[in-house]
């Protein structure tokens, strides 16, 4: 069967005239529906056929936001007229989009003898799906045999010992722990009379899931127990049947890790540019000559678009739309540190199939000892939705609340939202663009792509060597990088001695997390210009009072070390932390 | 401050622990007036009332170490030992007895799950004090403040007074629970819109605020379907309670009340740590300065007999909050004594009531008449020693009349 | 003719319910608990008065504002102009707790005064 037939096949399960269209095995889509939630189910039905190597979604809901990207379209179209013919430099790689995907790459290629730039429209890097997930470092059990996904899962858990080493990053593996509980396989319950239930829960379940994982590459999975599963877990629910317990699971803090990819990228000679959007290219035929941002051009022999939730818009922008990005939005809720202990694998409870919203989540500790719940799975149109809603809390709270009965819920400090960038293929896309030559899609970096983020740079680096880029090692390469010393973990005699050097160590301005204004100055010194830069690099305001003490003599240092009025001092992005003086007067 | 003055006074050789770069607390930015009208019978303001205190210290010459970090805290044996960090170096402090006052921390929207985003925008009151008293800078222009208490009502005041473009005050009670002054002096006095039963759901806005839903709720602070409302403003002010910051006592081993959130204590409020003396709003939230200075006064005598090895009752005697009792302290009475014991207790009525002292089996140790009580005002009572005696435990109850 | 006023006394924040009646030139108060209650409630219905706290611009201190309040209670309706009075008023280091910083504000006949001590740093 052709591929237009089986998508003509797939499309006739829904009560619209889609009309379609196959080039190079992308499917474009086009018409409209009513919901929101058809755009996405359309989408994928299309993007599971098999030889579909992208869906580009141009079908339009009921309340397709088209005067919002239209105001968009003519901002970038402003702006790219505005700053196209200011050069400011040649480069042999220009990476867009400072997550994790594209510290990870600009790493990468800063061990070899290249000119390479990173662009990031935010005012840090590690802004978007990157700061908010739960930081788990996947095993590699979950995806799809034979995927990338799962390629890359593996290869890239495996890498991370060394990885975090380096660039002296907190990484823990600590196991994850899947509970095989009475619910694991309720949609089954009909089909499996009395004890052939339990005995299939508990004894060819487990089992299913360890052959999946085995046969993705995964080593060390072991079925448990009983008094095994509680000896791990001892707050665990009484109500568990069995375990698959997976060792190669680990934690880490994602921002600390972009952030070191990101300082250890620049130590190698990659110049990163905040604040720089891009808002289109200059081509010449199918071969891309210059990115265009509000900046000016940077002048490229490569490109790699690692934009995330925008990964789309820049592929279209550069004239090779081969995909469809729809957000899925993620919410997490954070516990007190004070919990530390509760909970100390990535735990959660298997249910097969998986609900709807909870996909995926689970309970999962910090590195600085904090413990997560969730993240959710669904689906947004807004790329940039990172609301939290009310009954979001409660059903993450009521999910988990089985396998931790007596978790003190209520000890709650904070909860965000991240927005994941799958397309309709659900798998990494990672390969050179179709119709421009010198573009690389580091694209659909969902789960696990913290995980797969170290695997990801080395095969996209690959891919460009593939494209004819010449890679020679560079031998000055430095791969280390030393964190951002810790007051609060440093001995008592290491900390004397730095207050006798530098009595800034002594100003303990964050007193729930321990942070002093020494460590505040140096973060400001590695690159951070924001309230919330600052935070994600030494934990500031991260504790039991978000901030309530800390947050003004933050402020106050901030102002100091960039010489900015504390008026102007920023929180994020465009976001002012003030907003005017007392009667109109000099602060 | 309170209690190291006291303690000085007496002759004890005190040293004086405080994080920041001054004594006083919060006072320096409560510059409102209305302080210590209990000890001195006049009404200061926040800076003048701790400005009395910090004379009294100069004049004992204390041994004061400001901008110093507690650490760690070794509270285990008859002699303590803390490590300090301060911009001196890493210091070590051994004291036979320690007294806590390290106060409370404000709720902050996460506590309340509000909804929606987290933009530059959202502050806490006690935040926007320090921002508008001492740095001469204002949150925003257009200002949403959540909470009918007392600092949300004097936060509206100041920021009315200093300039912002607009601000409505909205709370999920049906009236303010503050105090009736400031409903009067901050509120009605400058006709500053306020909206009874309304809470905000969710909080709008990528970069800055942009406003925020409001929802309308019923007597039990549920939102009532279909009252959403979309209220634009750039600024969002959280005062929605105090809590005592307790976990550094909770870090060396002490109970901790559910209740009140803050420690465990006996009626020289010594917490169940020995010789680990507690005071202040770090016990529960004091609503008058002048109760929260009459608590240290207490931990100071504590320290004192702790420290002349003064007998314990060998049976301590339970105090729980009876009916209508939200909080009550102390916890138990522990020492032999011939002074009253203060307890403190929050009424979960409103109006007029009794407060009355019982025993276990329903005996009535003492009573005493309030013109009016209210959840939002903490009550003090002092109850002679010879009331409780050869009681097992001991309830007190507030009924209406 | 007598006329009959409830408030609440602001003087402290106990918040006493005053019950105020008067008659011709006398004022009678109950309900308060102190001589400062009974004083605010018979001015509170010729002249309502209160203490203005605010802050103003101080150079060289640890921190850019000066807390000041106006040392007695001024008239209700004046509160504004004592606020607009202070605008533009910049303090010089060092200040003693009770100084006068501006005398007879905004022709009040009150005088606004330091409610702190603020040293010179730097």
């Amino acid at each position: 069967m052709s591929l237009e037939s089986k998508v003509r096949k797939a499309l006739r399960d829904f009560p619209y005239e889609i009309k379609f269209e196959v080039r190079d095995g992308v499917v474009f889509l086009d018409g409209e529906v009513e919901t929101y939630q058809e755009w996405v189910e359309i989408g994928l039905a299309v993007g599971r056929i098999k030889g579909v190597e992208g869906v580009v979604n141009r079908i339009r809901w009921k309340g397709y936001p088209k005067e919002e990207l239209k105001r968009k379209e003519e901002r970038r179209r402003k702006l790219y007229e505005e700053n196209k013919d200011r050069i400011i430099g040649e480069y042999d790689v220009v990476i867009i989009g400072g997550g994790v995907t594209g510290t990870a790459i600009a790493r990468e290629l800063s061990k070899y003898r290249l000119k390479v730039a990173l662009l990031e429209k935010a005012t840090d890097v590690s802004v978007g799906a990157s700061k908010a997930n739960n930081g788990m470092i996947h095993p590699g059990v979950a995806p799809k045999r034979g995927t990338l996904k799962a390629k890359l899962n593996v290869r890239g858990n495996a890498m991370y010992d060394e990885l975090a080493r380096d660039l002296g990053v907190k990484f823990k593996r600590v196991g994850s722990l899947w509970l095989i509980t009475p619910r694991t396989l309720q949609k089954y319950r009909r089909y499996l009379p009395g004890p052939f239930y339990k005995f299939v829960s508990a004894y060819i379940f487990p089992y299913l899931v360890k052959l999946k994982g085995m046969l993705n590459g995964v080593k060390g999975i072991r079925i448990i127990r009983g008094e095994g599963i509680w000896k791990l877990e001892p707050k665990a629910t009484r109500e568990a049947w069995a375990a698959v317990y997976v060792p190669s699971a680990g934690i880490l803090d994602p921002y600390e890790l972009v952030a070191a990819l990101a300082e250890n990228a620049i130590a190698n000679g990659v110049e990163i540019h905040l604040e720089t959007e891009v808002v289109g290219f200059i081509r010449e035929g199918e071969t891309i000559k210059g990115v265009v941002t509000n900046r000016g051009t940077f002048l490229a022999r490569y490109v790699v678009n690692a934009a995330g939730v925008f990964a789309d818009e820049i592929a279209e922008l550069a004239g090779s739309r081969e995909y469809t990005i729809h957000p899925r939005k993620g919410v997490i809720l954070l516990f007190d540190k004070e919990l530390e202990g509760w909970v100390n694998h990535c735990v959660t409870e298997l249910r097969f199939p998986a609900p709807a919203h909870t996909k995926g989540g689970g309970i999962n500790p910090t590195v600085h000892g904090n413990i997560l719940w969730g993240p959710t799975a669904v689906e947004v149109p807004d790329k940039t939705d990172t609301s939290v809603h009310p009954e979001e809390i409660e059903e993450i709270l009521e999910r988990y609340r089985e396998i931790y009965p007596d978790f003190p819920r209520h000890r709650i400090i904070r909860y965000f939202a991240g927005v994941r960038a799958p397309t309709f293929t659900e798998d990494f896309i990672i390969r050179p663009a179709k119709w421009v030559k010198n573009l690389l899609h580091v694209a659909g970096i969902q789960s696990p792509g913290l995980a797969s983020a170290p695997a990801i740079a080395e095969y996209a680096v690959e891919q460009l060597r593939s494209m004819g880029l010449t890679l020679e090692p560079k031998p000055d390469f430095n791969p280390h990088r030393e964190p951002i010393p810790r007051a609060s973990e440093m001995s008592l005699e290491e900390l004397d001695r730095r207050i006798k050097e530098d009595p800034r160590w002594g100003n303990i301005v964050c007193t729930c997390e321990m942070v002093s204004e020494a460590e505040i100055v140096e973060a400001i010194r590695r690159g951070a210009r924001t309230l919330d830069a600052i935070r994600r690099r030494t934990r500031l305001g991260m504790g039991t009072c978000q901030g309530g003490y800390c947050t003004l003599r933050a402020a106050e240092i901030l102002s100091r070390e960039l010489g900015v009025p504390i008026s102007q001092v920023v929180k994020e992005n465009g976001g002012r932390l003030f907003n005017g003086t007392v009667r109109g007067e000099e602060p | 401050m309170a209690a190291a003055v006291k303690l000085a006074g007496k002759g004890y050789d005190v040293a004086l622990i405080e994080r920041k770069e001054e004594l006083g607390g919060i006072l320096d930015q409560c510059i409102h007036d209305g302080f210590g009208t209990k000890i001195f019978g006049k009404a200061l303001s926040g800076p003048e009332f701790a400005g009395h205190f910090m004379d009294e210290a100069s004049k004992l010459g204390l041994d004061v170490h400001l901008n110093t970090y507690v650490k760690s805290v070794n509270a285990g044996g008859d002699v303590k030992e803390l490590v300090t960090v301060s911009p001196r170096g890493v210091e070590r402090i051994k004291a036979r007895s320690i007294v806590y006052a390290i106060g409370c921390r404000e709720r902050h929207p996460f506590e309340i799950k509000v909804g929606g985003t987290r933009p530059a925008g959202i502050y806490t009151a006690g935040m926007v004090q320090r921002l508008v008293n001492l740095y001469g800078i204002l949150p925003g222009k257009r200002v949403l403040i959540v909470g009918g208490g007392d600092v949300g009502m004097i936060v509206a005041r100041h920021l009315y007074l200093e300039g912002v473009e607009s601000i409505t005050v909205v709370f999920p009670e049906e009236f303010f629970v503050g105090l009736p002054r400031n409903v009067q002096q901050c509120i009605l006095d400058f006709n500053i819109p306020f909206r009874p039963r309304t809470v905000v759901k969710e909080i709008v806005g990528k970069e800055r605020v942009e406003g925020v839903i409001l929802v309308k709720v019923d007597e039990n602070w549920r939102p009532i379907p279909s009252t959403e409302e979309f209220y634009p403003c750039d600024t969002v002010i959280f005062s929605v309670g105090l809590v005592p910051y307790a976990k550094k006592l909770r870090a060396i081993g002490a109970e901790i009340d559910p209740r009140t959130r803050g420690p465990v204590v006996n009626e020289f409020f010594e917490s169940t740590v020995r010789g680990v003396f507690a005071a202040g709003n770090l016990v529960q939230i004091f609503d008058y300065v002048d109760d929260a200075v009459e608590s240290a006064y207490i931990a100071a005598d504590g320290v004192e007999k702790y420290l002349a090895g003064e007998g314990r009752l060998d049976n301590p005697v339970p105090f729980k909050p009876g009916s209508n009792v939200r909080t009550l302290t102390p916890h138990r009475l522990e020492w032999e004594d011939e002074r009253p014991v203060v307890a403190f207790l929050r009424p979960a009525v409103e109006g007029r009531a009794w407060i009355i002292v019982r025993g276990g089996n329903g005996e009535i140790l003492k009573k005493e008449f309030r013109q009016y009580v209210r959840p939002s005002t903490l009550e003090r009572i002092e109850i002679p020693r010879e009331a409780i005696d050869g009681a097992e435990e001991v309830y007190i109850d507030v009924a209406g009349v | 003719m007598s006329q009959e006023y409830e408030v609440l006394c602001i003087r402290c924040p106990k918040g006493c319910r005053l019950r105020i009646t008067v008659e011709g030139n006398a004022v009678h108060v109950v309900g308060f608990a102190c001589l400062e209650g009974k004083r605010f409630g018979e001015e509170e219905v010729r002249n309502p008065r209160r203490i203005v706290t605010t802050t103003v611009r101080i150079l060289n201190a640890r921190y850019p504002r000066l807390p000041v309040r106006t040392a007695e209670p001024v008239p209700k309706d004046r509160i504004r102009d004592v606020i607009d009075a202070l605008k533009g008023v910049v303090v010089e280091t060092p200040v003693r707790r009770g100084q006068v910083i501006v005398k007879d504000v905004a022709g009040t006949g009150v005088d606004v005064i330091a409610e702190r001590d603020m040293e010179a740093v730097g």
